[in-house]
């Protein structure tokens, strides 16, 4: 099976600075990966890369068999992308919003996608209020639903848990797991809650230093540190490795 | 196209929302109504004055022949909306550039929009479009009320000649407006933080519609003395030019000094239009256009200028979003 997502000795560098060190990595489809790493690991300049928001210094990356530099339109069509503290239009509705959005998605149908995309989120009757007046985990669901408008087959989540409450946490981890089941997505999540890497993800590879320094399923992955106790003492015994 | 469309309208509506953007679009229109309103006010008073005097004259058995109707001509009445045009108008219109492109550099809007199929230029494109929109909107809005102004409060209904020539001032004002606004979009664009860019936008503002213009007026012989220095020792116009030809370098320099101005070419063209400068009072707009096309010619160069430059600055900038770790 080809690889949904791939990268070939990706590297980009900030002058002097290497962010990341040819990565190479393969997710197939309906995989829920999850990219490990502390903070300034190379996550965000990774799925940077792959959302085609940055290019890279050197190495090529394909998403749905496109390269993400020459291709960047038809890698856009087929990926969604959840930035870490998304932000919107505050004076806009929530409806305005999402209606901005979708069309600049191409989407056909935008009022039909919205009001799905709201009822898969749980979302429903909060159309005509402004964005401003949403708290995080809540502003948090709408980036999800403005990721999905154009039922995208990749889907990029950058620390999506990050400054949610635990019931935040919960409905937007249920949310992730059923847009894979259901819309059979393949999802790509930053993050750094070893828990949520537990609960949600189907395989995990983690990044250190700009150097991708493990990579399998969450299943290999218990079985072969099965002398741990949990998943965090996995990672840390990886990131001494 | 459909996309450039969407940009468009979403940039139109999220400035008519905007408390700061109608806050001055309210402030120019109040100054505009009392402006014109105190022309025509002045206007009619010395109307009533002479009906007065002539009547006066006639009671008691004078010679009337020798009083002068006063002559009015109604597009006059905006000058003052000019002159604030040029400094409000453009103060509203480098905010505009401004919030348009710093809104989303700061709030971090810009992922969100660039991780979908729409290239950087039609997205800039789109958001140009939606701002030339509102600047047309403003310069219509503004105008059709001083056409109102002068009608209902002057009591002046104007023939199609003089409101071809308003539509003329409105559509140099749209042009003019939207050189500011280019202008403030690209500083905005190529500066890492908005706040400076905001900065630059004022200062450029500052120094070509207030400081050059007046170092130009401040120069002119004729302005040395309230109603023309030539006009107060009985100069006319022919002998003064004879005059001022002994002082050429002197006028190459102020002249020069004026050009690089846009907000004095926009001046010079609209106040023709106007007849605001007597010599085109009452003219034909083949008269004005002939005399007036380096000004005009100066003005569609800026605009390419600035209208095009921000396309490229915002396909190539690397300042939109934080673009590491």
């Amino acid at each position: 099976m080809k690889p949904i997502i791939s990268t070939n000795n990706l590297t980009k560098k900030y002058k002097d600075d290497i962010a990341l060190n040819h990565l190479n990595l393969e997710i197939n489809k309906g995989e829920i990966f999850g990219f490990l790493g502390h903070n300034g690991a190379g996550k965000t300049t990774t799925v940077s890369i792959l959302t085609t928001l940055i290019a890279p210094t050197s190495g090529a990356a394909s998403i749905c068999g496109y390269d993400t530099q020459t291709e960047g339109l038809e890698v856009q069509k087929r990926i969604g992308y959840l930035p870490e503290n998304v932000k919107f239009y505050d004076n806009l509705t929530v409806y305005e919003n999402l209606e901005y959005l979708a069309k600049l998605s191409g989407t056909d149908n935008p009022k039909g996608k919205i009001d799905e995309a709201l009822k898969f989120i749980d979302f429903t009757g909060y159309e005509n209020k402004k964005l401003g007046e949403f708290s995080k985990g809540m502003r948090q669901r709408i980036g999800i639903a403005q990721a999905i408008l154009h039922d995208p087959e990749v889907l990029f989540l950058d620390e999506p848990t990050s400054g949610l409450d635990p019931m935040g946490i919960k409905k937007l981890r249920e949310i992730i797991i059923k847009l894979n089941k259901e819309k059979g997505m393949t999802i790509f999540m930053n993050t750094h809650l070893l828990s949520e890497v537990a609960k949600t993800c189907t395989t995990i590879g983690v990044l250190n230093h700009g150097n991708l320094i493990y990579l399998d399923s969450l299943e290999n992955t218990m079985k072969k540190f099965k002398d741990e106790s949990s998943l965090e003492e996995i990672y840390f015994s990886m990131e001494n490795k | 196209m459909n996309q450039i469309v969407t940009i468009a309208k979403k940039e139109f509506k999220d400035a008519i929302r905007n408390k700061v953007f109608l806050t001055f679009l309210i402030f120019l229109l109040g100054l505009t109504a009392i402006s014109i309103y105190v022309g025509s006010v002045n206007y009619q008073a010395k109307v009533s004055l002479f009906e007065k005097t002539y009547a006066q004259l006639i009671v008691n058995g004078q010679p009337s022949d020798t009083l002068v109707k006063p002559e009015f001509f109604p597009l006059q009445l905006l000058r003052a909306t000019i002159e604030y045009l040029e400094i409000i108008g453009a103060i509203l219109a480098i905010s505009l550039g401004y919030l348009s492109i710093a809104k989303e550099k700061g709030n971090g809007t810009l992922p969100l929009i660039f991780t979908r199929p729409i290239s950087r230029k039609k997205y800039y494109i789109g958001k140009m479009l939606g701002n030339i929109a509102l600047i047309v909107s403003i310069s219509v809005i503004l105008f059709l009320f001083t056409f109102l102004l002068i009608r209902f409060v002057g009591g002046v209904n104007l023939n199609s000649l003089e409101i071809t020539k308003i539509l003329l001032t409105t559509g140099a004002t749209i042009l003019y407006l939207f050189i500011f606004f280019s202008l403030s979009a690209l500083f905005t664009i190529i500066v890492k933080h908005p706040s400076n860019a905001l900065i630059f936008s004022f200062v450029i503002w500052l120094f070509f519609v207030l400081i050059v213009p007046q170092i130009g007026d401040t120069m002119d012989t004729d302005n040395q003395v309230p109603g023309g220095f030539f006009n107060a020792i009985h100069v006319n116009k022919e002998q003064s030019n004879i005059i001022l030809k002994d002082f050429s370098t002197y006028e190459k320099l102020r002249n020069g000094t004026e050009e690089i101005s846009i907000t004095k070419h926009y001046e010079r063209l609209v106040f023709a239009f106007l007849g605001i400068k007597d010599m085109y009072n009452n003219k034909f707009l083949g008269f004005i256009f002939k005399d007036k096309l380096q000004d005009l010619d100066l003005i569609v160069i800026f605009l390419l200028v600035f209208g095009i430059t921000p396309v490229y600055a915002f396909n190539r900038s690397k300042n939109l979003w934080q673009q590491n770790e």
